[in-house]
């Protein structure tokens, strides 16, 4: 048992099935994903929208539409520097905008994630590589094509640099935002392949050093703003106190004494804790403290509780040892078998790996603003996965996917923990902040 | 709830906050300066660094009434552009990377160039020894402080 595999290929299950649940609301889902500030900045600048992907304003700006959160692996910059390459963009004036949860179109096609649209396992870069070189030179075509009608010139006559387009017979340019002024998105976009494509000793932008990631300014100034920085008028908090082992429910509940916290609202048992509402963070902190020896705990259906860490150890071994056991495949190159089968030694060995906790700094964290009839959410979260963070949204709500708009904000490491966030058996773990309707 | 009289990034500031409040909680939900972190919440990881006096502490352990009267520094207030040497050493070297611990980072770094103007590198590291970064940056780190030193 591989547990990475297992993570990965739950992951691209979860994903496929999220997609099924999701395709109903689409088009709506779509337009109140997370990238609708950037749509509607967009739609401000009265911008040229050339695929799906990236979308040049009037002023010269290019946004691009970075379908992995930002977690430090650096990937808002990356993203957007690789469809700027082939685009041939002014770097200063490229963008990112987190684009909506929608892996039909923004899903990576790296074969772990096969379409998937989640940010873990170091595949964003390889994955999306191709894919947006493709729609960057397809965006380029679409405005040497305007220029070339435009000036009645021959597009092969045309050359770029640098958010420029050049005519060099007639010693004209014009500037890509200029061009998204009267340019015009053809009915069917450009075919692009990939020997279209610049050769990497013609890059501009990828492989330099002295670019530097976009985000790195804010993190040095407290500015950057991650989930748990989120504030929504009018907000209360929430935490929860954990069940002391998977499993377990709250059996007594004496919450007197919390309750008797000031600005504390309320003191609700759920199926995996107990939760405090108050409005002040540190009231939830003060009451939950105070609440921990006053919960007894029904252990009946805690498989935990009569858990033995040793001899867990030794079931794992005699599996792992069994010739019934079939090995998940994460990743394959070459035939592993047959090397094996004809090598002229072979060492065999055993590793054992501890369960450890991923420790990201920023504690799980998630606000939530709740329309006053139930129905439906606005959600900010940094996630690894933003089409199950939706999921797990919509479970608590108990209304189609489509109803929940995420908003993906920066996330204090990731780690994997923030790509699980459904598989833990509550939604919101640990802390929440919700919008009182 | 009683009132608590602080000087924060220079400016007097009256709140009326349970005495008992971390100071953590007080900067960032009541005072809206969200630069300063909330990690483990038990002084173990350096995130809610703050300088109480010119003294780094963890903010997130302290109740805001042992600070009442004092001056209190956040990295809002470390420099009004982010030209603090420290903050463009950080720019220069690319430092963060999920970025949460750095805010506590440099205000603990800063401490120690206001004492000590050209630390050793054994030095940097036994005064950053308390604050963790779980995305690893440390070398960055250490590699900024020295710049930050010999630049300011």
């Amino acid at each position: 048992m591989n547990a990475f595999t297992d993570i990965l290929n739950e992951h691209v299950h979860l994903n496929r099935r999220g997609f099924l649940a999701f395709s109903g609301g689409l088009g709506f889902s779509v337009a109140l994903g997370s990238a609708m500030l950037a749509q509607e900045a967009i739609a401000n600048e009265a911008g040229l929208q050339a695929n799906v992907w990236v979308t040049i304003g009037t002023d010269g700006s290019v946004v691009v539409m970075t379908p992995t959160g930002e977690m430090g692996q650096g990937t808002t910059t990356a993203l957007p520097l690789i469809l700027a390459e082939e685009l041939d963009a002014d770097w200063s004036k490229v963008r990112m905008a987190y684009a909506p949860p929608n892996a039909k179109v923004y899903g990576n096609p790296h074969p772990l994630l096969n379409g998937g649209q989640a940010s873990l396992a170091s595949i964003a870069v390889p994955g999306y590589f191709t894919p947006l070189r493709l729609a960057g030179a397809q965006a380029r075509r679409i405005l040497l094509d305007a220029v070339s009608a435009r000036w009645g010139v021959p597009v092969h006559e045309l050359t770029t640099d640098s958010g420029m387009v050049m005519h060099a017979p007639s010693n004209r340019r014009i500037g890509y935002g200029e061009i998204a002024s009267f340019a015009t998105v053809p009915a069917e976009l450009p075919k692009i392949t990939v020997a279209d494509l610049k050769k990497p000793e013609q890059f501009k932008l990828l492989g330099r050093a002295d670019l530097g990631r976009h985000d790195v300014m804010s993190k040095v100034t407290g500015q950057a703003k991650f989930g748990i920085d989120v504030m929504v008028p009018g907000m209360v908090y929430a935490t929860v106190l954990e069940a002391p082992m998977e499993g377990a429910k709250p059996d007594q509940v004496n919450a007197a004494e919390a309750m008797a916290v000031p600005g504390v609202i309320q003191v609700l048992p759920m199926p995996f804790g107990v939760a405090v509402i108050a409005k002040s963070v540190e009231a939830t902190r003060t009451a939950r403290a105070i609440l921990k020896p006053k919960v007894t705990w029904d252990t009946s259906n805690a498989k935990a509780a009569g858990f033995d860490s040793e001899k867990a150890k030794e079931d794992y071994a005699r599996h792992g040892r069994s010739a019934e056991a079939k090995p998940m495949t994460a990743y394959q190159k070459g035939e592993a078998d047959q090397a094996l089968a004809s090598a002229a030694k072979v060492i065999e060995g055993t590793y054992w790996s501890e369960h450890t906790y991923h420790a990201q700094l920023e504690p799980m964290n998630c606000v939530a603003k709740v329309a006053p009839d139930g129905q439906s959410a606005e959600v900010w979260v940094g996630t690894q996965a933003p089409v199950l963070a939706v999921m797990a949204a919509s479970g608590v709500l108990k209304v189609t996917p489509d109803r929940i708009r995420l908003n993906q904000v920066l996330l204090g490491g990731g780690y994997g923990r923030q790509s699980r966030q459904t598989s833990s058996p509550r939604p919101w773990p640990f802390q929440m902040r919700v919008s009182k309707p | 709830m009683s009132s608590v009289s602080l000087t924060i990034n220079g400016k007097p500031s009256t709140l009326d906050v349970e005495p008992a409040t971390p100071l953590v909680w007080v900067l960032r939900e009541h005072l809206q300066l969200t630069g300063t972190k909330f990690g483990c919440g038990m002084a173990q990881c350096g995130a809610c660094t703050v300088h109480v006096n010119g003294e780094a502490i963890r903010s997130c352990v302290t109740p805001v009434s042992a600070v009442a009267g004092k001056s209190i520094t956040t990295i809002e207030g470390l420099s009004s552009d982010g030209t603090h040497p420290l903050q463009k050493a950080w720019v220069a070297e690319q430092v963060p990377q999920c970025g949460y611990c750095q805010s506590g980072q440099i205000m603990q770094a800063a401490t120690l160039l206001a004492k000590n103007k050209n630390p050793t590198r054994e030095q940097i590291v036994q005064h950053m020894n308390g604050n963790i970064c779980r995305c690893g940056t440390y070398q960055r780190i250490v590699k900024a402080v020295q710049r930050a030193a010999k630049e300011a």
